[in-house]
Parts: C-alpha cells; structure tokens; sequence
C-alpha cells in the first residue's frame, strides 16, 4: 500500500480513539475538552514501559490503557456531579494541568548505552519498541485497525446489552433516569473510566508509531477536536464520531491541494453542518429510523 | 513581603485585562446561556486588523483602536450569525461546536493573511512610572487600570440604569418570562454579542498594546484566560468575572515569581480543577440555575 | 397486590420554607390515595421526597421495609415508580425506546433470548393497551401532549411497579381526554397497585379514591372517605378556586 496512504489510515485509526472517548462523554451528557490528556497519560504511561521497562508492546499499551481509565475514574468521580460548562471546563483544567506536570516530568535512565525516557519540555524520544521488533507500519495499520474493530464490537455489545441505552437515559434526563432505577453517580464514574481507558489505548499506540511524543502535542486543540468530531459525524452510533474523523483528516488530508485552507474549509463546513443537523450527521433520529427501517 | 505586595500589584494590573475578557464571556453566555468559545480569536481577527491598519498607514493608536473595534465586531457578528442566530432550540453543544469550528477558520485566516511569527501594535503613551513605598506601578499599567475601571463603570451603567439593560437582565434570568414580556429575544442576544465584542475589543487592545506585539497565538490564549478568570469568579456573575479576572491575575503573578513559569501553568489548572470542584458557585457565589443543567 | 405505603413525621424545608411538615400517612395495599390541596400545600413535595429525589427527614417503609434513607434509584428498584406534572420522556428515543428505557435498570443485563422475546411482547401489548400501539416508532416531538401522557401511563404500567405516583395526570387535558383518562386509570394502570394520585379535579378523587387527604401548608388537615372530606365546609372552602367541580 502507499506509506501516504498508511499513514493518513493510520492517523483516522488513532483520532477515531479519542473521539470516541469523548463520544462516550457526551452520550453520557457531559462534554469534556480534556480527553487528550488520557491520551497523554497512554502514550506515556505505554513509551515509558516498553522503552523503559522493556515490557512488551502489547502489555505495556494495555498498561497504559487501564491506567487511562483508572485516572479517568478518579476525575470523573468529584466531577460527576458537575454538569454543563463546569465539568467542561473542569476537564479542560484537568488536561492542562496534566500536559503542564508533563513539561516538567523528567524520568531517564539508561537502557543498553541509550539515555532514553521523558525530559519534561523536551519531550520523550526513541519509544522504537515496534520498529525494533521489524513491524512494518502496514501490518502496525492493522494492529491499529483490529484494537478499533475490537473496541467497536464491545460499544455494539454494549448496546445489545442495553448499556448503551441506560447510558443515554442518563445523559438526556439525569432525574428521570434515577425515577427508573437507573444509578446515575455510577453510570457517571463509569463512563469517565471507559473514555479514560479508550483514549489511553489510542495514546499507547499513538506512542508506539511515532515513537516521539511531547506534552504540546496533547494541547486543548487536541481535545476540541475530539468533541466536534463526535457532533459532526453524530451522536446517534459509535459510527458517528468515526465519520468525524474520515472528514476531518480523510477528506481534508488526502486534497493536498486544499492544505493552506484545510481549517477554513472544515470550519465552513462543521459550521454548515451542525445548523442543518445539531446533533450531526448520524443523529438519534436517523439512527431510530435506519432501526425501525431494518427490522421492518 | 514587600515582594508579596509588588506580585500582587502587578497580578491585578494583568488581571484587569482578564476581567474584561471574563466579562465578555459572561455577557454573551448570560443571555445565550452558550459557551462562544470562539471569543478569544474574534477578538484576535480584531487586533491584527488594527496591527495592519497601523503598518499600512501608520495611523498609530488610535487608528489602530478603530480597525481593531471594527475587526472585533465583524468577526463577533460572524459567529453570531452563523453558529448562535442559525442554531435554535435547545443545542447548546451544537452552538459550541460550531464557535469552535469558526474558531478554526478566524484562526488560519489570520495565520494567512500575517505570516509572520509576531506583528507589531502600536504601544500606549508613555505615562510616568509611580514608586510609593518601595512599590512599582509602570505608566502602562496605570493606563490600563483607567480604560479598565472606565469600561466598567460605562457597562455598569448601560446594565442597571438602561432599558436595553434592563431587557437584557430579563433575558439572563428567564428567556420565557422575557419573550412574554415582549422583549424581542433575537435583538437582545445580538446586541450582548456586539457588546461582548465591544468589551473583548478594549481588553484585546489594551493587552496588545502593552505587549507592543501580537502572535496568532492570542486567540487560543484569551479563550482560555476568559473561560479561566469566568469559572473561578462563577459562571454567569459579572461581579464574579471581574473577581475571577483579578485573582487569576495575582495567582499567576505570585506562582510565576516564587515557583517559575513551568510550574505558575501547574498552579493555574490547578488551582481552577479544585475551585471547580469544591466551589462549582465560584467566588460570587453563584447558585446553579435550571437552564444552565441543560447543556 | 400492591405496596403498603407508611410514612412518619415527615419533614421538608427548604431555606426557610417549609414543605411539608410532620406528616404522618398510612396508605393500605391496593388502596388509592387522593391528595389534594391549594397551591404550593405540598403535594407534588410529597411525591418528590417518596421517589427520593428531595432528601427530607422522617420514616418512609415500603411493606416494612425502611426506605427513607435509600437513594432514587434504589427506591424504583423496589417497585415505586411516578409520572411527572408535565410529561417527562427522553425526547431524542421513539416511544418504544422509552417503553423499553422504563425496564432497562431493573431488569437483568443479560437476558435469554425467550426472556427478551416475551418482554418486546409485553411492552408491544403494553403500549396497545393504552392506544399507543400505531406510534411505537414515532419520536415524542411528533405526539400531542395527550399522547404523551398516555405513554407515561402505559411505561409505568409496563415496569409492573406496586407503588403508582400520580402527579396530577389529567392537568392539560381537555374535558374529554380528562375522562378518557380516568377510564385508563380505572381500568389497566390502578388494578392490583398502590396508587398516590395528586389531583386537581374533584370529579377525578371522588371516582377514583379510596382515602383522600388535603394538605395546607404542608400540614395534614383532613383525611378520610372522599365524599366524607369534601363534604366538610371547612375542607370546601379551603380548596375553593383551586379544585374543578364537575
């Protein structure tokens, strides 16, 4: 395949993570413009065991996963009882504080006559662990692909399992919700775990691609973005924040020609969008009738 | 203690420009009970407009103070248009979304059109330096001080002892009984918008002219101070955001001068995570209302 | 059967307004208990702090068991469900979505195939009883506020709860539908359930109720056989102007 190629699936592979974990957010009712630091916390928390610790790829991204969602955890729960602007802003200061500690983090050591690890600003070098093992970035597109597919089939179980909709429930009406039994406090820590552990799975293998990683790269930017890909594409199925990114980096990265006009063009465009449809393109609407549609 | 004093001085002398960012924010989010984060780089289309103005004909503070207002206010209009006036019903998030997307397009409009890593702004008149008590006041920053306490006292004003402002006050506390009452609602948010515009103008000018230059970082950078200084203060207080402007102010000048750079951004978001956590109302005390669960 | 209700010294203040005061209720199972009362007297109080959603002190036991301390969730778990002054559904899911919302927490996550077959039918035949079954897939903005109500109706019927909470259920109805709801009420919803009905309509208590209560200002001022309390002057002149003789 084309490394271009490759590398522009790969790039849709790794946002489709952290907008997902926001997706899981906001179907949950709250928005978060902190998701990147989960991502941060991933991705370092992954580079540091492999390149450090000299764990394995695959263990030490599911290191960085669960610690993505345990600290997901733990801020989700005082900030569950936040809501709108707050627990957005709270995200947001959690993510800043989050990428400012990264800029001071510096965490060396010696691994076979290399000087390798974090250095605070500096960022964080030769995490070559996949490279070194001979994984090609096509079959590393297929690791990233496979963890995407895994995570999409667990939403769509989750869904079958009426997971999903009692998380809805708890998002569109919180107290009507609790009228039916639904424990909101929980629903609420366990959604923020979930995004937590999403976006640090999509950090560890961000990590591991491009076995260069600084704490500027996980800025508020990042974290916006990930929300509206979530509004764009739609709140109706996991599939929509998906489409947010295919839009966003698919469309826009591939028209080389459009580069110096790429945010203009986006911007216009999400702007467009979200007055014909507020709740993007795969709304719930959309989605309940495709249901009733198929069943039918 | 002497040291104390001088960091606090100078933090309230940063801190009014916050205020008056923090302001902006609370008036377009009181009546449209929608976060425009896209403030911050309207108010950064603003500022180079009056930088390229000044360039073009050196028309100096003054002409750069007029094209900056106009710039300030065709990109607010902009995003009022397009991602408040055209989005109805209960979308908050949509609205928020789309001012981000704006955001973006105000962003490399800018980046295009000024290459450059920074861009000059006329600076202040100079003003004599003040020195009381082993204390140091720069001229600019009593300037500042004046146009800040002037901004505030027209708005004061405007807000309690006009009809305008009175409609508006009706709009914040109840869309419904304020629609009732005959106010046209669309007229009301379009006109906070201007002049959350007018407001983030002066604060934008004031911080660019103090600086002497601008980078098209600014925009990035007077959303998070705005949205920063407003949920310290409490959301939807005015009292709260000139608060909240000023102790963000004297917060980053007190870490900065005993703990560094690195660490004043770990005290800042620091700071901000637990004041939103242990004190949701923020310094004005404000009790959540109803219409702001919804978004 | 349905579930005794017994509620001791309850009391609700908020600030320095009080809600309700040192109310003591007995409600029998399968009894129906009218609640009526001037504005702001306590009533939809009353219903808020049983569901758990205001914490108020006092006892509250549901067939022996204390509830008072529980919080929401856990009290509809039990078997307590209510409606809302104005029809509160999840307005972004179809009418059978929110059908199916009202079993989603206290049933099992994972079902057998045969378990879930026979609750789609349920809810199916749910939704026909309260003449809903050509809307299942509408979304709410597409009904009328009667229909709404309707479905209210039929997803508390449908979670089989032995504890029914009526927050004035026919206020916006016209006369008609008013009836027509009654007759719902009569015969699917209230059979074989504890009904607390907040009313507005005396037609609807003295039809409906096997006790009524009146509440003024949070306190207990009569209870006893409808007919019997609204025959009292005292108790007439107390809800004049706020309750519609028909």
């Amino acid at each position: 395949m084309d490394p271009f190629l490759i590398s522009v699936l790969s790039n849709i592979g790794l946002f489709s993570f952290l907008a997902l974990s926001a997706w899981i957010l906001l179907i949950g009712g709250e928005i978060s413009f902190g998701q990147q630091a989960y991502f941060a916390i991933g991705a370092y928390a992954s580079g540091i065991a492999s390149a450090l610790w000299v764990w394995p790829f695959a263990v030490a991204v599911l290191w960085g996963t669960v610690l993505g969602a345990g600290v997901g955890a733990l801020v989700a729960w005082p900030a569950a009882r936040l809501s709108g602007v707050h627990y957005a802003i709270a995200t947001l200061a959690f993510a800043e504080l989050t990428r400012a500690s990264l800029n001071v983090f510096r965490y060396q050591r010696d691994v076979e006559g290399y000087l390798t690890g974090p250095d605070g600003a500096n960022g964080f070098r030769d995490i070559r662990w996949v490279y070194e093992a001979g994984i090609e970035p096509g079959p590393n597109l297929t690791i990233i692909a496979l963890s995407l597919a895994g995570v999409i089939a667990l939403i769509g179980l989750a869904a079958r399992l009426n997971v999903m909709a009692q998380l809805r429930m708890v998002g569109e009406d919180p107290i009507l919700a609790a009228m039916q039994g639904v424990r909101v406090l929980r629903w609420k820590i366990g959604a923020g775990a979930a995004a937590g552990g999403l976006a640090g799975l999509g950090g560890g293998l961000y990590a591991h691609l491009a076995t260069y990683i600084e704490p500027a790269q996980f800025s508020v930017m990042t974290g916006v973005h990930a929300v509206a890909y979530g509004l764009i594409g739609g709140l109706g199925t996991a599939l929509g924040p998906i489409l947010g990114v295919l839009i966003d980096i698919g469309l826009l990265e591939s028209l080389r020609a459009l580069a110096a006009y790429r945010m203009i063009v986006f911007g216009g465009l999400v702007a467009i969008i979200l007055i014909l449809r507020p709740r993007g393109i795969l709304d719930e609407t959309l989605v309940a009738k495709v249901r009733s549609w198929v069943r039918r | 203690m002497l040291d104390l004093a001088q960091n606090t001085l100078d933090g309230i002398a940063a801190g009014a420009a916050y205020a008056l960012l923090a302001i902006g924010f609370t008036l377009i989010f009181g009546v449209m009970r929608r976060l425009n984060i896209a403030f911050g780089p309207s108010i950064m289309v603003g500022v180079f407009l009056g930088a390229w103005v000044h360039a073009q004909w050196s028309a100096g503070l003054i002409g750069a103070a007029a094209a900056t207002f106009a710039g300030v206010l065709i990109a607010s209009v902009y995003v009022e248009r397009l991602s408040f006036a055209a989005i109805r019903g209960d979308a908050a998030l949509a609205s928020m979304a789309s001012s981000f997307a704006l955001w973006m397009q105000l962003e490399q409009g800018v980046a295009l059109a000024f290459p450059g890593r920074t861009t000059a702004f006329p600076t202040l008149p100079q003003l004599p330096d003040v020195r009381f008590a082993g204390l140091f006041l720069g001229g600019d920053d009593l300037l500042v001080f004046a146009v800040a306490g002037a901004v505030l006292l027209l708005l004061h004003r405007l807000i309690y002892h006009s009809h305008f402002g009175l409609e508006m006050r009706a709009l914040a506390d109840s869309p419904e009984a304020a629609a009732v009452s005959q106010v046209n609602t669309r007229r009301v948010a379009f006109l906070t918008f201007c002049l959350a515009a007018l407001v983030g103008a002066v604060a934008g000018m004031l911080i660019a002219a103090t600086d002497g230059q601008i980078t098209p970082k600014f925009g990035l950078w007077a959303t998070m101070k705005g949205l920063i200084a407003m949920m310290i203060g409490g959301l939807g207080s005015l009292r709260g955001a000139l608060l909240g402007g000023l102790a963000l102010g004297i917060i980053e000048a007190q870490a900065q001068w005993y703990l560094g750079a690195a660490a004043r951004e770990i005290v800042v978001y620091g700071f901000l995570f637990l004041c939103l956590i242990a004190l949701p109302g923020g310094m004005a005390g404000v009790r959540e209302t109803g219409a702001e669960r919804k978004l | 059967m349905g579930a005794a209700l017994e509620i001791r010294g309850l009391t609700l203040r908020f600030g320095g307004v009080t809600a309700l005061e040192e109310l003591d209720l007995s409600v029998a199972a399968g009894a129906v208990l009218g609640v009526a009362g001037p504005n702001g007297s306590g009533k939809s109080s009353l219903i808020n702090v049983l569901t758990g959603h205001y914490p108020a002190s006092g006892a509250i036991s549901l067939d022996g068991q204390q509830i008072g301390h529980l919080p929401a969730p856990e009290r509809a778990r039990l078997g307590m469900v209510r409606t809302f002054q104005s029809p509160r559904v999840y307005r972004r899911m179809s009418v059978i979505d929110n059908m199916r919302a009202a079993l989603h927490a206290i049933r099992p996550t994972f079902q057998r195939r045969a378990d879930r077959r026979r609750q789609e039918e349920w809810l199916f035949d749910g939704l026909a009883l309260f003449g809903l079954n050509h809307l299942a897939e509408a979304m709410p903005d597409t009904l009328t506020h009667y229909e709404l109500r309707l479905l209210e109706l039929a997803r508390a019927y449908a979670t089989g709860a032995r504890l029914v909470l009526l927050d004035e259920p026919t206020v916006g109805a016209t006369e008609d539908e008013a009836n027509r709801l009654r007759g719902v009420l009569v015969n699917h919803l209230m059979p074989g359930r504890t009904v607390i009905l907040v009313e507005h309509r005396l037609d609807m208590l003295r039809a409906l109720c096997t006790e009524l209560v009146v509440l003024q200002a949070g306190r207990k001022i009569a209870l006893g056989r409808p007919d019997e309390v609204l025959a009292q002057p005292q108790i007439r002149a107390c809800l004049m102007g706020e309750l519609t003789d028909a």
